[in-house]
């Protein structure tokens, strides 16, 4: 049973027309259905979300049987998306991360992440890249959200 | 992005009362609501002590 319905797949893909290079989602679940009830269907979700356009990709790590990977990414929850563009060598990390299933208004901000990490832009103002160019020390902005 | 339902532990160790909440540095600073562009960078200099 599809998660997302032909309307929502038609618009979607239609949106995906503005991809330019290509994506690749890591999506972090864990087995245990009392630590990550929404796996399997955040799962599905990006299933289907990536299905759509040939300019995305996924990969599924298990944290429990690849902490190794989780690590590397700085991944402590589960689901977490990594929206990581996908280089010659592979996944070019520019540390967008995703904690929670991204439903209902959730769904289109996973939509624009990937507009924005495939476009390879971050479309700030000159001002703003001057003033991140030159920080010394890592910033780490964490932004929480609900889906209504 | 950290959805605050689904981590509510998170949400409570980080104080969100209103979404969005964007917590920089692990707390050392939060901006609520949705703002402009400028005033995120200016709550980044401030939290650096710049």
């Amino acid at each position: 049973m599809p998660l997302l319905n032909e309307s929502i797949q038609s618009q979607v893909r239609d949106v995906f027309q503005e991809l330019k290079e290509p994506v690749h989602v890591l999506l972090f679940v864990s087995k245990d259905k009392n630590a990550c009830p929404y796996c399997d269907d955040t799962r599905q979700l990006l299933e289907e979300v990536v299905d759509l356009s040939d300019k995305l990709q996924l990969s599924v790590f298990d944290m429990d049987e690849e902490p190794a990977v989780a690590e590397n990414y700085n991944v402590d929850k589960a689901p977490t998306l990594v929206i990581a563009a996908e280089g010659e060598d592979g996944p070019i990390d520019y540390g967008v991360r995703y904690a929670g299933i991204p439903s209902g208004h959730e769904f289109s901000s996973l939509i624009q992440d990937l507009i924005q990490v495939s476009s390879r832009d971050s479309g700030l103002s000159q001002p703003t890249r001057d003033f991140l160019a030159q920080l010394k020390e890592p910033v780490h902005l964490q932004i929480f959200v609900t889906p209504t | 992005m950290v959805e605050a339902g689904e981590f509510p532990a998170l949400a409570n160790q980080y104080q969100v009362t209103g979404v969005p909440d964007t917590s920089i540095n692990h707390g050392k600073n939060k901006v609520v609501g949705a703002v402009p562009e400028e005033h995120l960078v200016a709550a980044i200099r401030q939290t650096l002590g710049m």
